[in-house]
């Protein structure tokens, strides 16, 4: 096979719908590895609000809210990740 | 009667979350002229009692709330925030009463997200002055004008995709559990898992990112406002 039909096959391959489809399968699989960074920067806000009320155990209720709001905004860029993803296989795959 | 139908066909057509987002809003207007209507014929002097009691709580917890967070201009933004608290908890919720959730549309928290946004500059703008403002944008000099004005554009969708991400997600865990019993034939198991799931997704993230979409609306109200005007008088 010259280079001429193996750039062929790959055009057409390129083109493939299936093709595409499963791509986008596996891009939503990967934008939803945002969730990593979702992970630490939620569990260092729950680690840091366990040492706060640690260190001072009479604010705690005070704390408590505080840390689930921050985990909370720390989630956010996974939730960017989950919609992408879902963008990924509810129009360009099965749309 | 070509009218009515046309109207009809229209709701028809509508999209099942716009549909319950329309009943929340219609409850919502219907509860508050109840309230309305009770407390021109209330007698201050008594203790308030039934649904005036209550929101009589919610008022009084959402100026503390709003006065915590904003410092001494609190009392112009707390009525906005409350009515977007009740319609963002009620919406997130709406899953327990069958309805499909209105904040699981995109376009239903966005739009929230561009009220915010509109509040956000109309504050700016009047408590800073119009110049005193738009020199805001070009500080801490011209060049950075681009990225101030792209951060600016962000905050609605920043603050409608967080809301619209957690509430489908929810919704999207429970079809799955509640498909993959109705395919593995345990149907019947669906009564113990539904008040589980229902709790944690509807409630207890109903709830936070209610709080979540007010707090950081009122935290960006606040930081367009000039320094003075935050801080507590002591």
């Amino acid at each position: 096979m010259n280079v001429l039909q193996s750039l062929q096959l790959i055009l057409e391959v390129a083109y493939n719908p299936d093709f595409m489809k499963g791509m986008a399968m596996i891009g939503a699989g990967i934008a939803v590895f945002t969730g990593f960074g979702t992970g630490i920067g939620q569990g260092y806000a729950a680690g840091k609000g366990a040492e706060a009320i640690g260190r001072q155990p009479e604010a705690a209720s005070k704390i408590r809210t505080n840390t689930i709001i921050m985990a909370a905004v720390a989630e956010t860029t996974g939730i960017y990740g989950f919609v992408v993803s879902l963008i990924m296989i509810f129009v360009v795959a099965l749309g | 009667m070509n009218h009515l139908n046309t109207v009809l066909d229209f709701y028809i057509g509508l999209s099942p979350n716009i549909k319950s987002s329309l009943f929340i809003t219609f409850l919502l207007i219907v509860v508050v002229l109840i309230v309305n209507h009770k407390l021109k014929d209330h007698d201050a002097t008594k203790t308030p009692k039934g649904i005036v009691l209550i929101f009589e709580i919610l008022i009084d917890g959402m100026n503390k709330f709003t006065e915590d967070i904003m410092g001494k201009t609190w009392k112009s933004y707390a009525a906005y925030v409350l009515t977007i608290t009740l319609f963002i908890f009620l919406s997130n919720i709406s899953g327990l009463f069958g309805l499909y959730p209105p904040t699981a549309n995109v376009a239903i928290t966005v739009t929230l997200g561009i009220m915010t946004f509109a509040m956000i500059h109309y504050s700016g703008f009047q408590t800073n002055g119009v110049k005193n403002y738009l020199k805001t944008f070009i500080e801490p000099s011209p060049i950075m004008l681009p990225l101030n004005v792209v951060g600016e554009i962000v905050i609605p969708f920043s603050l409608g995709l967080r809301l619209f991400g957690n509430i489908l997600s929810g919704a999207i865990i429970m079809a799955l559990v509640y498909g993959a019993l109705e395919a593995s034939g345990i149907l019947f198991l669906a009564p113990f898992v539904a008040p589980v799931l229902h709790a944690v997704f509807d409630l207890f993230f109903g709830l936070i990112q209610t709080l979540v979409f007010v707090i950081l609306t009122m935290v960006f109200i606040s930081s367009k406002m000039p320094e003075e005007e935050i801080m507590q008088e002591e």
